[in-house]
């Protein structure tokens, strides 16, 4: 594979500060969100500013790992991608669940059936008492789902980043999607799998 | 070796542990669900009374009796415990309210659930609940006919006769 031209480099920082800018962005953005949630919250041992501050951090660090993760998988297929990239744009895909929590745990006077189109059936009472199988998957609404584009986009843009002449777009998004898929499907099984390890036969008949 | 290398490194080891995590996740998952085991009933002889239930008068109705697993390490089952006994204590026909003590490896000799039990407390000294049953949520209901039949199990914080009314 040729080199970039001469250029890139200067190019790829300035992309770099972008990209940091939108997540600090949204970092905000979810602080505030967590700061209300746990406000309105019942008692808790933790103040609203201790506990959005661990929501935060907790969410950057999975951010983190899932870059991390990402630029694995991409070199484990010969394919290079900067984490510097992958991690800020991963972030701002994040605010589209920002934007989900605040529907959920605000209770703005949003049609339910609204909300659980755009948040997933996790915005409806009873899936609380679900399965674990359904639990898992309660997520999967619209935000979600657009999430998963933007995640999609940002590998298939970190792709790009590395290889000159890019490749055709129509290979890198097929392959992104599959990753983010992947990854998406492999967490929930792990989040099912956990929850039902966890409760064993409980509530079962 | 450079720093890019051993930020390399760094994320194939966290590919690998992610990887190594889900399979072992799996695993025991699908070890749990082909394991058989017993549907639960209510018999008094497999467990310790440490409070007895109360004796009913013979010309009254059978009752159900609804059996809490309660830990004495988790306030939050025996807080549902109490809200369960106020919300039936105003019945025509409450049930028997029983607590299960679970996961008490030693007898427990001095203990205060908060609130009187109509079905009395009870401790599993051999897990049955656990390791027989298969149960693992502190807090869970089991309602059961008056001849020891399980009718139902519940999450804490939801009434067993009334699943789709939260406490």
């Amino acid at each position: 594979m040729n080199a970039p031209p001469s250029g890139a480099a200067g190019r790829a920082v300035h992309t770099d500060l972008r990209a940091w800018a939108f997540a600090v962005c949204v970092a905000t953005m979810w602080f505030e969100i967590l700061w209300r949630t746990a406000r309105d919250a019942p008692a808790s041992s933790l103040s609203p500013v201790l506990a959005a501050a661990v929501g935060l951090v907790t969410q950057l660090a999975f951010t983190a790992l899932e870059a991390s993760l990402g630029v694995a998988t991409w070199a484990s297929f010969g394919r290079q991608v900067r984490w510097n990239a992958l991690a800020p744009a991963l972030f701002t895909a994040s605010v589209t669940e920002a934007f989900a929590v605040s529907l959920i745990a605000e209770q703005p006077a949003w049609p339910q059936a609204w909300r659980v189109v755009l948040a997933g059936p996790r915005a409806l009472p009873e899936v609380a008492a679900a399965g674990p199988f359904a639990q898992a998957f309660a997520g999967l609404g619209a935000l979600t789902l657009l999430r998963l584009v933007l995640a999609t986009h940002a590998h298939a843009s970190a792709l790009s980043e590395r290889a000159w002449p890019s490749p055709p777009a129509a290979p890198r998004w097929r392959a992104a999607a599959l990753l983010v898929l992947g990854f998406y499907w492999s967490s929930r099984l792990a989040i099912w799998w956990g929850l039902d390890l966890f409760r064993g036969r409980s509530f079962e008949p | 070796m450079t720093t890019r290398d051993r930020w390399k490194d760094l994320n194939l080891a966290a590919l690998l542990l992610a990887v190594g995590v889900l399979a072992t996740t799996g695993i025991a998952w699908w070890r749990d669900r082909v394991q058989r085991f017993e549907s639960p009933r209510w018999d008094t002889e497999r467990f310790v009374a440490l409070r007895p239930a109360e004796r009913e008068a013979p010309a009254k109705p059978p009752r159900e009796r609804w059996v809490v697993a309660v830990s004495l390490a988790c306030p939050h089952c025996q807080e549902h415990l109490r809200a369960l006994a106020a919300r039936t204590a105003s019945r025509e026909h409450p049930p028997a309210l029983a607590a299960l003590i679970v996961d008490q490896p030693a007898r427990p000799l001095a203990f205060d659930l908060g609130v009187p039990l109509l079905g009395g407390a009870w401790w599993d000294s051999t897990q049955v609940w656990r390791e027989s049953w298969g149960r693992r949520a502190y807090g869970e209901t089991f309602r059961f006919s008056a001849s020891g039949e399980l009718l139902s199990s519940t999450p804490a914080g939801v009434v067993p006769d009334s699943a789709s009314i939260p406490m």
